[in-house]
């Protein structure tokens, strides 16, 4: 197949070249956006939920979209955006879904606290300055951030996404996004502090 | 010296390198003669990197497998098909079923109990209804609660409008007795007088 020849070639195929051999019916090309695409949309959306199994559930019915709309993918925009922006409406919908759910379950009560827990032995608040701080408290800390806040702050600064593709994405204004991040960062070193 | 707040929305273009060589240079002064807000910068471009160097998470072994098989079953229970036709009928669907709830609602509200069985009003109604259209029109016989609580009388062949006459005496107290069959008993039921004025 074409794709499996340019890649014995060396040569890596743009996303938006491999989205247009499988709009044209190359199913290798569907295999190499998965393999892509699939760690970096699992990272975005597992710190985003807060739950690994949730998070895959969540990446895989994004390939699912991709899949079955792959007709609806036009190149006016980056591929990146289109299945950040899927990604990100899938983990929105999630987190609707588990908000509600959790004001019908009385089980569910404190659960959110638990999953935080964290030893306080593990750190020292003088190692601050030096920036050695734990991932499970900067997860902890960016799940208190409010869903807005913390889908820019993980596009920007974990994902590395350009603000403008980060304003299509949420479908907001640059200006926004970009005092949104702001924001979002000021309050996430805000609350490090505190917790430290 | 500038207030702290003009400067805040200039930290993250500092971070992100987008002021300009002047902003820089009069933002780079103004820390030095804030160290607090030097120490939040600080923390700012500190959060930034470990961010940056957060591990990645790793899908699990069978993420791909996984994928595959539901591909697999959409494309033979034909997920487009099916998904496009409940799409186009959703709306209509949900008009009906929207309808058919609150039709039942009424009609249970109305007339039947919410065990499932009538009403000894729905009861006295059908049962008198019954009795008036199987008598000849000259002999109609009406329950006298039945007049005592609604003067005008319909049934579903015509309308007929119940006037008392001056000299007819009504018991308003007289109950009606429905036996298990749902007809009533006949001392409940009284024979309309002969200068009964009906209109329809």
């Amino acid at each position: 197949m074409e794709g499996r020849e340019e890649q014995s070639k060396g040569k890596k195929p743009s996303d938006e070249e491999l989205i247009a051999r499988f709009q044209q019916g190359d199913i290798y090309a569907f295999d190499l956006i998965v393999k892509r695409y699939k760690q970096q949309l699992l990272n975005f959306v597992f710190r985003f939920l807060n739950n690994r199994e949730l998070a895959e559930d969540v990446v895989q019915e994004t390939f699912l979209r991709v899949y079955r709309k792959r007709h609806a993918y036009k190149q006016v925009a980056k591929f990146s955006t289109w299945i950040y922006t899927i990604a990100g409406n899938l983990s929105r919908t999630e987190l609707r879904r588990r908000k509600r759910r959790k004001l019908f379950s009385l089980s569910d009560i404190g659960m959110e606290e638990k999953d935080y827990e964290i030893a306080s032995d593990e750190f020292n608040p003088e190692k601050y300055t030096n920036t050695v701080m734990h991932e499970k408290i900067i997860q902890r800390e960016i799940n208190k951030l409010s869903s807005k806040f913390r889908e820019v702050i993980l596009l920007r600064d974990v994902q590395g996404l350009a603000y403008e593709e980060i304003a299509e994405i949420v479908n907001v204004p640059l200006g926004t996004v970009k005092s949104r991040v702001n924001r979002a960062r000021l309050r996430l070193q805000e609350q490090l502090k505190k917790s430290l | 010296m500038q207030k702290s707040r003009d400067y805040a929305e200039w930290y993250s273009r500092y971070i992100d390198d987008e002021l300009s060589a002047e902003e820089k240079q009069a933002f780079l002064k103004y820390l030095d003669e804030n160290p607090q807000e030097k120490a939040i910068v600080q923390r700012l471009q500190s959060l930034q990197q470990n961010l940056a160097q957060l591990p990645p998470t790793d899908t699990s072994e069978g993420f791909e497998t996984v994928l595959r098989t539901r591909i697999q079953i959409e494309k033979k229970i034909g997920y487009g098909a099916i998904h496009t036709f409940f799409q186009r009928w959703r709306m209509p669907f949900l008009g009906f079923a929207t309808a058919l709830v609150v039709f039942l609602v009424f009609s249970g509200l109305k007339g039947i109990r919410w065990d499932g069985m009538p009403t000894d009003e729905t009861a006295v109604n059908h049962a008198s209804m019954q009795n008036s259209l199987s008598l000849p029109a000259s002999n109609i016989n009406y329950t006298l609660d039945q007049f005592i609580a609604s003067p005008s009388y319909s049934t579903d062949a015509a309308s007929i409008h119940y006037q008392p006459a001056e000299d007819e005496t009504m018991n308003k107290n007289q109950g009606v007795v429905v036996d298990s069959t749902g007809k009533i008993k006949q001392e409940t039921t009284k024979t309309i007088p002969e200068n009964l004025q009906l209109s329809y």
